[in-house]
């Protein structure tokens, strides 16, 4: 189905919608969630004319500059989508909503640097951003000093969530984006599904490399037994040329590929990959045993098009074509008729942090941290993603993204994925310490019929 | 491992190397005549891809592209040289430093204007492979090998076979007694300077069909470019030859061998011919 126009009335109805979703979802959390909270937080009687702030300030820390300097400019749409909206309806109870960019230029120094530059100098009241799983362990750690929210939209590793929020205690931290739960563990789901028993890797030499290949092979070798995995390569970040991975690789048979590269590193990668028959050789009859968690990036489908083989499986950290719900549709749209562009997986995140910030200042009425964490905690947020849990121990939002097999459709100027698959969310996201979930899956559904 | 998977993983490997040299010897060489050391080679580097993409676009012929691509870098260098780069020639090495990596930043964001911050991609050149070893060897890689080969001809020529070579031979290995000479230090100057940049366009270029042509895309081959170019000995042509040759077997063969220490091995090697001959291998003590 081709975007249809949007005008108006659509958007204002969408914003609507997005806010009464967000009620209910909160509403739906509190009550589902914890039956022991006694007090579900009621919009309290807007207050005559007093606002919290004249500007409510939100600092935006992404990658701007660099031959990774897309990533930026992606979260950038759906950040600023989604203060444009706000601040066209009201702002958040009646504050305007301004959003500061800067450039983390994928080093930890430099965000770390930012973010004291974003709350001492430039009075910022929340974090939202950063790209990179190595940049983001850093800034993680000097948020308790400066006392602001982070709602991470990006950046991966588990050891974010698992170790500098749960055992460490960093409670200031929140992560909107799915980690590499997505990357290793549902790859791993996927790829016991297919034929193939001997997996190699391709991945960028660094934490998040390593994390997504370690989490894969724990969980296929659980799932298939049967399964081995003969080789890895680590190029490191702005290979140029990738043959001498692809023909170590292609030294050892391997039948399937799991492979975490991304950007423009991706770009190449497949290209050369394709030239040298690395694709011929993972084909099966269903496509090709070739795993690509964060292959469908908006930046990738629009450089590499029709390049990038049909049958492949990729992913992100959400898709536009799911979940099939209004909100998501008026998304997708909003954000085609601003930008151009299909979403991306981090403007999904970045617009939704902004959404998340309005919500949670109009449910607590407060710029409080502390408030403001415990209202987070275990709350359920409905998203263009879907429905979103934010985990109370680890500070995780749960929610599902699909894999799906890449299809060259005339009708779509950059390749669509078909034959998706989904797995609920609590199937996968339970890495030690989270090894038993709460049942998320009814909760899920009833938010889902909601909207 | 079967003799000929690693003589297959050497030739592929000799492809790397090419890469690294072809972007290193415009740096080497605008160094020895110069003696500026251009932090700004990656930049120009990019704008080789950049102007590239955009000449192929619209005449929709790689290698006249190509070329076109590299002589506007080349013009793009000459005019920085006359209006920044002359004015520090005087002055000591950390205003180099300051400068050229000005030029960076301000090249980036001109691309990022012109251009957008996407990444973007010409239709693929070189398609198919040969077989080789009883495997195949791709197209781009012996693309990539002909070409560092013919850049390193085209550099022998132009500076042993040509008076301007001649010359900048002259300026090179001594500076007064070449200008008492009569010789032109500014033309000299100007020119070594051009053709480093249109080297590096020349690189930027070649890589576009492989890869893809992205804001900054210069800052990960400059540092090889550098360990390459440090190697061989600063401002020593052959000397950045013989050490890319060496980088790019030592990387390859890393990867098949010992893939989880792949990307530290240039830097050991680094490590390892500062060690024991810190001016590299045909560097001047």
């Amino acid at each position: 189905m081709p975007p249809e126009e949007m005008g108006r009335r659509d958007f204002l109805k969408y914003t609507a919608a997005l806010g009464v979703g967000l009620v209910i979802g909160g509403g739906i959390g509190y009550t589902l969630r914890k039956p022991e909270v006694q007090v579900v937080p009621e919009k309290k009687p807007v207050v005559e004319e007093e606002k919290l702030k004249e500007t409510i300030k939100i600092g935006h820390i992404a990658i701007f500059s660099g031959p990774f300097g897309t990533y930026g400019e992606l979260q950038k749409r759906g950040s600023q989508l989604a203060m444009e909206e706000i601040n066209a309806s009201g702002g958040i109870l009646g504050s305007k909503v301004e959003i500061v960019y800067r450039d983390s230029a994928a080093k930890s120094a430099e965000a770390v640097k930012q973010v004291r530059s974003l709350v001492e100098n430039e009075g910022c009241d929340f974090i939202i951003g950063i790209d990179s799983s190595g940049v983001v362990l850093g800034v993680a750690e000097v948020m308790p000093e400066v006392n602001k929210l982070l709602f991470v939209t990006h950046a991966a590793t588990h050891r974010l969530t698992e170790e500098l929020v749960y055992k460490k205690g960093i409670k200031e931290v929140f992560r909107l984006a799915v980690p590499v739960y997505q990357d290793g563990i549902m790859a791993a789901f996927i790829a016991a599904q297919l034929p193939a028993t001997k997996w190699a890797a391709v991945h960028p030499d660094y934490e998040y490399g390593y994390a997504s290949w370690e989490l894969f092979q724990k969980t296929l070798s659980k799932l298939r037994p049967d399964v081995e995995f003969v080789a890895e390569a680590w190029a490191k970040i702005g290979t140029t040329d990738f043959s001498p991975y692809i023909s170590s690789i292609m030294e050892k048979k391997p039948e399937g590929i799991h492979t975490v590269e991304w950007g423009v590193d991706l770009f190449t990668f497949v290209r050369q990959a394709k030239q040298m028959g690395l694709f011929d050789a993972v084909k099966y009859e269903g496509g090709y045993a070739w795993i690509n968690p964060m292959g469908y990036s908006i930046d990738a489908m629009e450089a590499l098009k029709n390049e990038y083989p049909e049958g492949c499986w990729v992913s992100g950290r959400y898709v536009w074509m799911y979940p099939d719900t209004a909100l998501n549709r008026k998304f997708v749209k909003a954000h085609l008729d601003r930008w151009g562009h299909y979403p991306a997986y981090s403007g999904e995140t970045s617009y939704t942090a902004v959404y998340l910030i309005k919500r949670l200042i109009e449910l607590t009425h407060s710029l409080d941290v502390d408030t403001h964490i415990k209202t987070l905690e275990n709350m359920v947020i409905y998203s263009p993603a879907g429905a979103r849990l934010i985990r109370k121990e680890d500070h995780q939002a749960i929610y599902e993204v699909p894999y799906g097999q890449i299809k060259h459709d005339p009708n779509y100027p950059i390749p669509v994925l078909e034959n998706l698959k989904a797995v609920p969310a609590q199937e996968y996201y339970r890495h030690p310490p989270f090894e038993e979930m709460p049942p998320f899956t009814e909760l899920y559904k009833k938010v889902m019929s909601k909207a | 491992m079967e003799l000929q998977a690693i003589a297959f993983q050497l030739i592929i490997g000799l492809a790397t190397a090419m890469l690294y040299w072809i972007v290193s010897s415009g740096l080497t060489f605008t160094f020895g005549v110069t003696r500026i050391l251009n932090f700004a080679h990656g930049a120009f580097y990019m704008l080789g891809a950049y102007f590239t993409l955009t000449f192929f676009e619209v005449l929709h012929n790689y290698v006249v592209a190509l070329f076109l691509g590299a002589l506007c870098v080349g013009l793009v260098g000459a005019l920085c040289e006359r209006t920044l780069i002359s004015q520090i020639y005087h002055l000591p090495i950390h205003f180099q430093l300051v400068l050229t990596f000005g030029l960076i930043l301000i090249f980036e964001d001109l691309v990022r204007m012109v251009w957008g911050s996407v990444p973007k991609m010409i239709s693929a050149q070189f398609v198919g492979s040969i077989p080789l070893f009883g495997k195949t060897l791709p197209m781009f890689s012996l693309y990539i090998i002909l070409a560092g080969i013919a850049i390193a001809l085209l550099m022998y020529l132009m500076l042993s076979k040509t008076y301007w070579g001649l010359q900048i031979r002259a300026i090179t290995s001594n500076p007064e007694m070449a200008m008492c000479c009569g010789l032109n230090p500014t033309f000299l100057y100007a020119t070594a300077f051009m053709f480093g940049a249109f080297l590096a366009g020349l690189g930027g270029g070649l890589t576009l069909p492989i890869s893809s042509a992205a804001p900054g895309m210069g800052e990960n081959i400059i540092i090889y470019a550098f360990i390459v170019t440090v190697i061989g000995g600063l401002g020593s042509i052959k000397g950045a030859f013989i050490s890319a040759l060496i980088i790019g077997a030592v990387e390859s063969l890393g990867a098949l061998f010992v893939p989880w220490l792949a990307i530290a091995l240039p830097y050991i090697a680094l490590s390892a011919v500062l060690l024991l001959k810190p001016e590299g291998i045909f560097g001047e003590a």
